[in-house]
């Protein structure tokens, strides 16, 4: 493979070992007490594979976003749930410190998550909707040297978990037009005022908490937000977007994970003397055709990431990647639980898991039906 | 403490299944299986980060082998070795335990004095336990294998060995061998930063000419006394019996067959 080196291989090989190692054991707990692997992803930390982009003067190891994409794969072979963790936990929010934040949150946000010592949550969506932010009711005033929070949030991964979150609220009327009206702010989870509801018990992703947040009078310092007042919309595009890419190698670590298991069962599984795979040519064509829609999609992977190594602009590409991926994945998880036959809907054979995860992926953080319409004003308009 | 740890390069045993005997030649195909450091050897880099922990000093990797063994010293030097010499040359290809030990241990008398050399007990593919003893007897100097703890203690080193039905401790003057047991320690976790680290570490290829007293005759295959014989693929003979019947008759079957072999 073209984007594959000596380092690279060896960064690989490295998140291998930690998967195996580490992810295995926590994804267990994830799937089967709801367990957030907090020991991992603070061990994540330890051994320098959080906020792995990140510039060295900040303490990041300043690799490119292939090595990124690379560990991010190995993880997701384990727990396609772990990856999303793992992303939260590193790039998604400590890039978006990295880019958009100033020297006092570079110092002090980025330094605590790159060791793991604090885990951050993002919040955006609403019982309006995510994509309408005419309607979120999150708003935030400012009172002398401080603003105040009051509304609320749903489906907030970390709602339970996180030491600070990075929320958006209104500070004026929303403009669709010029897309102003609404900052991120800097808020940690302790603040009075802020409190966690309900956590929900999802389809996939088990081990992430996902629930509400409930802001009453929350009161944070007037410099504690990222990028300008009314201008969320740049952080976002600037550092949030172009992360969708993430998807890309979680999906296919899980989608590899399904396959190779999947070869291994139809090769062993022996009736009447011959194993499914030598009997049928109907299932080696299916396997034929499944191998080579991840093989496409692996080569769109690392080249959005290599593009992003360039500097070039990726995120609509990012965007289909996780919208592509979600799909496939799932395709790809349904033909492999239905060439398992009654074992593959068994959870200890390892992969009716990765199909509800697949199904989350639809979803969240952007749903696949919403992303589209996004996708075609990114690309044509 | 200045410490170095004979690392060899192997096919990786999770791809054996894949590996096929070349008959003609009497030897392996190892075309299309990664190669890895043996992992025996992995706990040697392990023994020595700790010991370089406790005592200070560096640690050094060797190895003898082609150009693409440079990965597995770079792989070394990720786990958190400070430097690595590899001695690559066809006139050193082909070796023996005892040709190969010859080499390494020119290698480690160029690159040294070292106060501890460490290496794997055994190695994944050739298993044969030789080239540690080997090394130390042509350097002169105390061996022990199979070591299951490592600490330095005025000027000795206090080595905890295996025996088949115990342990037994030693103390051993400096400089010494000292082959681990895979049980001496758990690997670490390799950190990412290292491994971006690795590739600015020195390593240093020697050729046969590089090394300083290297007598060629006792390299390579000229130098080695073992060649191999014929080489046949294990088949397996095993067969499976399936037991018809209900469970209380098949269990009166399995009696049946097991009753024998309890009396033997
Ligand atoms: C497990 C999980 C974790 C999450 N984590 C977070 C988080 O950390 N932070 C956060 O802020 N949010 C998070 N979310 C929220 C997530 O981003 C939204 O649920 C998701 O984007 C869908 O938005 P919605 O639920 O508001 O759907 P709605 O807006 O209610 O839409 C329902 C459906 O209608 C269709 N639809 C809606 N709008 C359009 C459109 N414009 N074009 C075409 N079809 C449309 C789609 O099919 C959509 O799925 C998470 C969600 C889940 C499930």
């Amino acid at each position: 493979m073209w984007w594959m080196n000596e380092e690279r291989q060896m960064i690989a090989a490295a998140a291998r070992e930690f998967a195996e190692q580490e992810v295995r054991p926590a994804a267990k707990l994830m799937e089967e007490e709801e367990k957030y692997p907090e020991a991992a992803i603070r061990k994540l930390g330890e051994l320098g594979m959080l906020g792995l982009t990140i510039k060295e003067e900040y303490g990041g190891a300043g690799a490119d976003y292939v090595n990124y994409g690379l560990m991010i794969e190995e993880l997701a072979k384990e727990s396609h749930g772990f990856g999303l963790l793992a992303y939260l936990a590193s790039e998604l929010t400590l890039g978006l410190i990295e880019k958009m934040g100033t020297p006092e949150q570079v110092k002090d946000l980025i330094a605590k998550g790159l060791t793991g010592e604090k885990i951050y949550g993002i919040c955006f969506t609403e019982p309006c909707g995510v994509g309408n932010p005419m309607e979120y009711e999150t708003r935030a005033v400012l009172d002398g040297d401080e603003w105040v929070i009051n509304g609320g949030k749903i489906f907030i991964t970390n709602a339970d978990i996180a030491d600070t979150f990075f929320v958006i609220a209104k500070t004026s009327d929303y403009n669709p037009a010029t897309m102003t009206g609404l900052t991120f702010f800097v808020v940690p989870s302790d603040t009075p005022g802020l409190t966690v509801g309900h956590i929900e018990n999802k389809l996939g992703w088990k081990g992430s908490h996902t629930g509400q947040l409930y802001f009453k009078d929350v009161r944070i310092p007037k410099d504690a937000i990222i990028g300008a007042v009314d201008n969320a919309w740049l952080p976002l595009n600037v550092a949030l977007l172009p992360m969708f890419a993430t998807y890309g190698p979680m999906n296919l670590g899980a989608m590899e994970t399904i396959f190779q298991k999947t070869l291994v069962f139809l090769k062993s599984r022996v009736q009447c003397g011959v194993s499914l795979w030598d009997a049928h040519e109907s299932i080696r064509i299916d396997m034929m055709k499944m191998f080579l829609k991840i093989d496409n999609y692996r080569s769109a992977v690392y080249s959005a990431l290599e593009d992003e190594n360039r500097g070039e602009n990726i995120s609509a590409k990012a965007v289909a990647l996780k919208m592509q991926g979600a799909d496939l994945l799932e395709e790809i998880a349904s033909q492999c639980i239905e060439l398992h036959g009654g074992t593959g809907t068994v959870y200890e054979t390892g992969i009716e898991r990765f199909y509800r995860d697949a199904k989350m992926g639809t979803v969240g953080c952007g749903s696949n039906r919403t992303l589209i319409n996004s996708l075609a004003s990114m690309i044509f308009q | 403490m200045k410490i170095a740890v004979c690392i060899k390069s192997v096919p990786d045993p999770d791809c054996y299944d894949k590996i096929t005997l070349d008959p003609v030649n009497k030897t392996l195909n190892r075309a299309g299986i990664p190669a890895v450091i043996n992992v025996a050897d992995k706990h040697a880099i392990e023994a020595a980060l700790q010991l370089k922990e406790e005592y200070g000093g560096s640690i050094t990797v060797v190895s003898m082998g082609p150009p693409p063994v440079e990965q597995q010293l770079r792989e070394a030097l990720a786990m958190g070795a400070d430097d690595a010499y590899l001695l690559s040359d066809r006139k050193v290809g082909g070796a023996d335990t005892l040709a190969t030990s010859y080499a390494v241990s020119k290698l480690i008398e160029q690159t040294g004095p070292y106060d501890i050399i460490l290496a794997g007990n055994e190695s994944a593919d050739g298993a044969t336990s030789h080239v540690p003893a080997q090394i130390a007897e042509w350097m002169g100097l105390g061996c022990i294998c199979s070591a299951l703890s490592i600490r330095v203690e005025d000027g000795k080193a206090i080595v905890t060995k295996k025996f088949e039905n115990g342990t037994g401790t030693f103390r051993l003057g400096l400089p010494c061998v000292i082959a681990v047991n895979q049980r001496i320690n758990k690997v670490r976790l390799t950190n990412m930063m290292a491994v971006l680290k690795a590739k600015k570490k020195p390593l240093t290829v020697f050729s046969a000419a590089d090394i300083t007293g290297l007598d060629e005759s006792r390299v390579g295959l000229a130098g080695s006394p073992t060649q191999n014989g014929e080489l046949h693929m294990a088949e397996s003979t095993k067969v499976c019996t399936m037991l018809e019947g209900t469970e209380e008759e098949a269990a009166a079957m399995i009696l049946e067959k097991i009753k024998p072999l309890l009396k033997a």
